[in-house]
């Protein structure tokens, strides 16, 4: 762990770029600057994640079986969304009728 | 003599609902199994004499259909993994050379919230209009208030809720204890294979259970407040079916995996031989461990969803027979060049090989496609994972029960009635189970057949008779042996694994001195280093006990209760406010007894604890849970993601919310953290002031975010916007209400905290718990950091 | 017609090479764990090898891999997965929807379509010709039949033995299934509903009468008439 500068830096940094996303994604989407604003979103969002996980969870200081935890729940999210929406893109909808 | 007996009595009453030890625990799962075992074997027999003829009315229409589903429930959720785990808490940490498990009050209250599970579920039979009747797999539809009305679904649901809690708390037990606990010397390879088995199993549980959590949770939603995420138009039945299976699959390798290693530990200490490619077979259990997360649509095949996924998954499913395959041949391999030693687990052992084969061939057959168009929701399915279940599962868990019988009980069972037991049950089932791939036509779950079905199913019907009778076989022996049975000595099998090395029964502590493995693996038993031996550490508490006891009264208060009142369309009875009162009383007590450091073990000086070194116990354990609560969040994020893409558009009820206090919320939320890790550096430089005026300035943000979202949330609902507005409506209360409730338990959380560096409990080197909730606040963060634009801006 | 092969044929020779594997392979290993469970019988308890692992010892994984056991598990995945792969033939073929192409919609050449409605607890068939039977599927010889299935409730799965054909009737999707009749005539079982809807399930069921081109007509004729 580094000593109390070098932390308050890091937090303040990550706080300032977490609030700033959060600004960014209103300004972008509100004025139609993002063209596509769920993709935008998701890389904002992923960013900012990214942030926490690193910085305020300290997630670079931890053992690698520990930061593949978090990791391996995002592959296994991705799998079960991804099989879930594809599935129902395929269906055939029907209304009773 | 009356007072004497009083006595006894609740001396008695007070060692078993305030125990810890491992021990204790274990021994009280492996009992309660039984008894649910029992209760669905019961259920399984009438169902067999139901179907032993056609036109039979012993047990017909819902009520065929609630023993059906009840019969597969207790027997899943409440017999084989509570028997596996009560088999590893007694045997696991003395496989590892440790003296208990790493959170001793933790599994003391996974025990009383499975407990309390079983109680609901079981009382579920007798609320009006009966228990749940829709087969163990709850399709949506049919689980809609609509098509199943009455309380008899919600309390399964709560009682499946409450088993999945316990077992979360399970899983970061085990994996912290087998990763950290293990003495020194005993490294990954000599750990014996049951021990290996459980690790896979907890980490199957890690990523299988939230997801079941969370869809349990949505269909509560749905019967109880009007949400309609099950039932929408195009698909919501398919997003039941998709979370379902997706802990459907990874659920059938956690029960299978314990079983599998109490079988390979058995046959290698029978055959005196080392297990064959132990390694081999450690691998291929990794790879099913993770390939098990990628097959689950081989249960959707008949759905109707994309050919390209169908034949993904039929290719992984394929794949994944490949690592079982190599574990059986390994098991049988191991035989070759021994000296075979005929005892009942031995025996119990190598026939549940031979019915692996069986059962595993024909489930090859139903990982291809058309195969399976023609083998889905018929006997054939039943076949494969009977023969699995019952054949492999159990067979193994009746091994283990035998193997470690000498050892738990001090006592010999007979060996005689043993292999009876073996022999009734071995050649009763194959005329139970193999009948049923010959009815390979007949659906499943029905009560009565076409007559070309009659013989099979008379067979199958003797055969579950001796089958079943087969059981009071051990009942008896177990029994009476340890009543009256010979003592046993300490290794009656001259086994040579770590827990045949100490008493029969253990002692407290379970070894004599600390446990250390040399080079050579030759096990040795040092005295007592640095005092750990004659630390008085305090075992005893009746908190977990008091929130299973909760857990319980809210449950039985759903239906046998007069209503108080009525908040958010949600009747609080008499016994749900007194459960909740006990859990909220217990919870205060168990943080209080923290705070005067009661609980307080400390650690052996030297351990194996490859790959979390450095990480101490209680972090590797936050880190377990927060993935866990992460999946959990996940799901419900990709509730959203689901509904969203399929509905090109929000109607009815949508409404595009206010950005204002969606930003000011996100503003509050991201500055509470900020404190909260300003208050964490001040501690580090020993500042405990500085720790304190930012804890506190952390938990009033918290406060401040609640406070705005009740505001939010009166506003919304007085325009009308509420939780059965519409899909946008229903995402947003879940999603924002279950993280708000996090919110609440992140603050009393850092509440706890700031009374504990009251007390004076901080220092700069020591300031256990900051680290771990500033962790779960940084989760808490990462949920919003999504749900702030998914809600305000999209 | 000829090269239309049925739906139960495609099923059968599929299951007879799966169950020729399944038993050569399976009757091999259980072999061999017989085989070895009686060779290597102790005389006595106190029988033990010279190198087995003793009491007191903690043996550690041993790390050298025989090279006939990758063999072994080399091949048992390319049989497997070689079959998986074969299967994708069959499925392919099955999930074709070979009525499509077919002009005579209307029931009247070598092919029809007939929705299904499941509903709690009955089989309601609405034929091109535009009449509704109930629990009662009728069917001429030599003819492709597209099942076009749906649920007005909840999840039931349509499913007919003889034609090893089956697919879930989910509410709010359509989903297809094909079969072709037999050149002779009788009657070949029931519909059967495999997916559990209620107390009705068992209940639920339809005989399949598959009658000649003549007999046919008539019972249309008397289903849209009288």
């Amino acid at each position: 762990m580094e000593g109390f500068r070098a932390s308050l830096a890091i937090y303040t940094f990550t706080w300032i770029a977490l609030v700033g996303g959060a600004v960014l994604e209103v300004v972008f989407i509100l004025n139609g600057i993002a063209r596509w604003p769920e993709l935008f979103v998701l890389g904002v969002s992923g960013f900012q994640v990214t942030l926490i996980l690193l910085f305020y969870m300290h997630l670079r200081d931890e053992p690698l079986s520990i930061k593949a935890m978090p990791f391996i729940t995002l592959l296994l999210l991705i799998a079960l969304l991804a099989s879930a929406i594809t599935s129902v893109l395929a269906c055939t909808p029907y209304v009773a009728g | 003599m009356s007072e004497g007996y009083l006595n006894q009595v609740s001396r008695f009453l007070w060692r078993w609902l305030t125990t810890t030890n491992h021990k204790d625990i274990g021994l009280l799962y492996i009992l309660t199994s039984i008894y649910f075992f029992l209760v669905a074997g019961v259920l399984g027999m009438l169902i067999r004499t139901q179907l032993a003829k056609p036109g039979s009315s012993v047990l017909i229409g819902n009520e065929y259909n609630e023993a059906v589903t009840m019969h597969g429930l207790f027997m899943l959720l409440w017999f084989v993994s509570p028997l596996a785990f009560g088999l590893a808490n007694y045997i696991v940490p003395l496989q590892i050379g440790a003296r208990d498990l790493a959170f001793p009050r933790l599994n003391a209250l996974s025990y009383w919230l499975y407990l309390a599970s079983g109680l609901i579920a079981l009382a579920s039979f007798f609320a009006p209009g009966g228990t749940a009747s829709t087969g163990w797999t709850l399709y949506a539809p049919l689980t809609s208030e609509i098509y199943s009305p009455g309380k008899g679904l919600d309390l399964v649901g709560l009682a499946v809720i409450l088993f999945s809690a316990s077992v979360t708390l399970g899983t970061i037990n085990f994996l912290v204890t087998i990763v950290k606990m293990r003495a020194p010397g005993m490294t990954w390879a000599r750990l014996p294979m049951f021990s290996w088995t459980i690790v896979f199993t907890v980490l199957l549980m890690l990523w299988a259970f939230p997801t079941l959590i969370a869809a349990v949770f949505l269909l509560f939603l749905d019967r109880n407040f009007g949400t309609r995420f099950y039932d929408s138009p195009l698909g919501g039945s398919y997003l039941w079916a998709h979370l379902f299976w997706f802990f459907g699959h990874p659920e059938v390798y956690i029960l299978l995996f314990p079983a599998l290693g109490i079988i390979a530990d058995v046959i290698s200490t029978f055959s005196r031989r080392q297990l064959f490619a132990k390694h081999i077979i450690v691998l291929g259990l990794s790879l099913g461990t993770a390939l098990s997360f990628l097959v689950w649509v081989h249960h959707m095949f008949i759905t109707g969803i994309a050919l390209e996924i169908r034949k993904i998954q039929s290719f992984t499913t394929a794949i994944i027979s490949v690592p079982f395959e190599m574990t059986v041949i390994a098991m049988i391999l191991t035989l070759w060049r021994g000296r075979i030693w005929y005892t009942t687990p031995m025996l119990f052992a190598l026939g549940s090989i031979f019915n692996f084969i069986i059962g595993g061939a024909t489930g090859v057959a139903l990982s291809s496609v058309p195969l399976d168009i023609a083998f889905r929701g018929t006997y054939w399915v039943v076949g494969h994972f009977h023969y699995i279940v019952a054949g492999v599962i159990t067979f193994g868990l009746m091994a283990g029960l035998y193997y470690w019988f000498p050892k738990i009980t001090g006592r010999m069972y007979n060996e005689t009635l043993g292999k009876i037991h073996f022999a009734i049950a071995f050649f009763s089932m194959h005329p139970l189970y193999l009948s049923w791939f010959l009815l390979m036509d007949m659906p499943r779950r029905i009560y009565d057949y076409a007559p070309e079905w009659a013989t099979f199913n008379l067979i199958s019907t003797i055969g579950a008779f001796i089958f079943g009778a087969s059981f009071i076989l051990p009942l008896i022996n177990f029994t009476y042996s340890l009543w009256r049975g010979p003592r046993a000595p300490d290794n009656p099998w001259n086994a040579y694994t770590l827990e045949w090395l100490t008493k029969s029964p253990p002692p407290r502590h379970n070894f004599e001195g600390e446990v250390m493995i040399a080079g050579d693996g030759r096990v040795l038993f040092l005295a007592t280093n640095g005092g750990y031996h004659h630390v008085h550490v305090e075992h005893r508490t009746l908190t977990p006990f008091g929130i299973g006891l909760g857990a319980l009264l809210v449950g039985l208060g759903l239906i046998y209760s007069p209503t108080l009142f009525t908040i958010f369309n949600l009747n609080v009875t008499l016994l749900s406010l007194a459960g909740i009162l006990t859990v909220a009383v217990s919870l205060l007590a168990w943080a209080w007894g923290d705070l005067r450091d009661r609980f307080v073990i400390p650690e052996p000086k030297t351990v194996e604890d490859w790959p979390l070194s450095g990480v101490d116990k209680v972090r590797s354990g936050v880190w377990v849970f927060l993935v866990g609560d992460m999946f959990l969040f996940g799901t419900l994020i990709g509730t959203w993601l689901f509904v969203r893409t399929r509905s090109l558009v929000w109607e009815p009820g949508y409404l595009s919310h206010d950005l204002a206090i969606g930003l000011v919320n996100t503003f509050i939320l991201f500055t509470a953290t900020y404190f909260y890790l300003l208050g964490y550096i001040f501690i580090r430089r020993g500042s405990t002031a500085g720790f304190i005026m930012n804890m506190v300035l952390a938990t009033a943000l918290a406060i401040a975010f609640l406070l705005v979202k009740v505001v939010e949330w009166s506003h919304l609902v007085s325009i009308g916007y509420t939780l059965n507005t519409g899909l946008q409506a229903q995402l947003y209360y879940t999603l924002t209400g279950v993280h708000g409730l996090h919110v609440l338990f992140g603050a009393l959380a850092t509440v706890y905290i700031v009374a504990k560096a009251l007390r004076g409990g901080y220092t700069r080197e020591s300031h256990k718990g900051v680290v771990e909730i500033g962790l779960y606040w940084g989760m808490v963060e990462m949920v919003w950091v999504f749900l702030f634009p998914m809600f305000y801006l999209l | 017609m000829a090269e239309i092969v049925a739906t139960e044929e495609v099923f059968w020779r599929l299951f007879t090479l799966y169950l020729m594997g399944g038993l050569l392979l399976g009757g091999i290993a259980s072999f061999i764990l017989w085989y070895l469970a009686f060779r290597y019988k102790a005389g006595s308890p106190e029988d033990i090898p010279p190198d087995a692992p003793r009491p007191g010892f903690i043996p550690s994984a041993i790390l050298r891999t025989p090279s006939w056991s990758k063999l072994i598990l080399i091949s048992t995945g390319v049989i497997v997965t070689g079959l998986t792969l074969y299967s994708f033939i069959p499925l392919d073929y099955l999930s074709q929807t070979p009525v499509v192409q077919s002009p005579s919609l209307d029931g009247s050449g070598d092919a029809m379509v007939i929705w299904v409605e499941s509903r709690q607890f009955a089989w309601i068939f609405k034929y091109p010709q535009g009449f509704t039977s109930v629990n009662r599927l009728v069917l001429p010889t030599n003819t492709l039949v597209e099942f076009k299935v749906v649920s007005s409730d909840v999840w039931h799965a349509f499913g007919i033995p003889y034609f090893k054909v089956k697919v879930d009737a989910i509410p709010g999707v359509v989903n297809s299934v094909w079969i072709k009749t037999p050149s002779k005539p009788g009657s070949y079982g029931y519909v059967w509903c495999y997916e559990l809807c209620g107390a009705g399930h068992t209940i639920m069921r339809a005989p399949v009468e598959v009658v000649d081109r003549g007999a046919f007509e008539e019972w249309v004729r008397s289903m849209r008439g009288g």
